[in-house]
């Protein structure tokens, strides 16, 4: 994985030279968008081929939804306590 | 949002073709890393070209970057509790899939790559109800919570897809700080993600 942490380097290196040229942004924008269909679409084709995760996506669903939940949950909490600090009445 | 739905309809697209068994024993993981990395190749390049984020960042008070250290370190306990309680996952599995703060594409997509479609599908699940709940309990983690919780429960998705329930909630004078959030969040997203993974 630190590949990917390279590759993204060199990403921001070249779109850093690249700044100037503003039209590109947009082709940039849809060949991420292209991207991540395609990903999305091979993770689910693994996903169904594979019995074992299909017949265990309802435990998979209420082990992500509680991750989700429970992360939520302590965010909001501790953004209560730094909005009351730093935010109520002093924006 | 529209996006949101054509991104699920692809995976969903994806796990009925792929049950038929049309494809037998698929498994891509050579193939998906390489796409992978051409993703995030792009993902770098958006990065790189994007002049309003960082000069967001660098006008930004102090305070502000409060909220998204709020989202990070919120996550992270959250992700650890549940590993207390159920013992289906483990704790850098769980902080992976936590730490993808609502940015579901992408985490999903990396933690798939690495640590197997099982995880993958789960955090594609976790970090899209992150989206979902924010979008239909935006009035309530006001009331009960003051006006930066819609924010924070957003995560990543703050700056674009949550942004417009955040900025009717919470009220105009929020909407920069949630822009902001959501990018410090979304430019982060990659490079934790890479580091958890490493592990």
């Amino acid at each position: 994985m630190l590949i990917v942490l390279g590759v993204l380097t060199a990403g921001i290196f070249i779109g850093w030279l690249l700044r100037q040229k503003s039209a590109l942004e947009k082709w940039i924008n849809y060949g991420i968008l292209g991207f991540i269909f395609l990903l999305l679409f091979v993770l689910g084709l693994e996903v169904g081929s594979n019995e074992k995760i299909v017949s265990g996506l309802g435990q998979l669903g209420w082990i992500a939804a509680l991750i989700s939940f429970s992360a939520i949950f302590f965010s909001v909490l501790l953004s209560w306590l730094i909005y009351r600090l730093f935010f109520k009445n002093k924006l | 949002m529209k996006i949101s739905l054509s991104i699920i309809a692809f995976f969903v697209a994806g796990i009925l073709i792929g049950s038929r068994g049309w494809i037998p024993n698929f498994s891509t993981s050579g193939l998906s890393a390489y796409v992978l990395y051409g993703l995030m190749f792009l993902v770098g390049v958006g990065m790189g070209m994007d002049k309003k984020s960082f000069s967001l960042l660098i006008k930004s008070s102090w305070k502000v970057f409060l909220v998204p250290l709020t989202v990070i370190v919120g996550s992270l306990i959250g992700s650890v509790v549940v590993v207390a309680f159920i013992s289906q996952i483990s704790y850098l599995n769980a902080i992976s899939v936590g730490a993808g703060f609502g940015y579901y594409s992408l985490s999903s997509i990396m933690i798939g790559a690495v640590r197997g479609e099982e995880l993958g599908t789960i955090a594609l699940l976790a970090n899209l109800f992150r989206e979902i709940f924010t979008l239909l309990l935006a009035p309530v983690l006001v009331w009960g919570f003051g006006k930066l919780a819609p924010i924070v429960s957003g995560g990543a998705t703050s700056m674009d897809t949550t942004l417009p329930v955040i900025t009717h909630f919470s009220g105009k004078e929020y909407a920069a700080i949630s822009i902001l959030s959501g990018t410090v969040l979304t430019l982060l997203v990659p490079i934790i993600e890479s580091l958890l993974l490493a592990l």
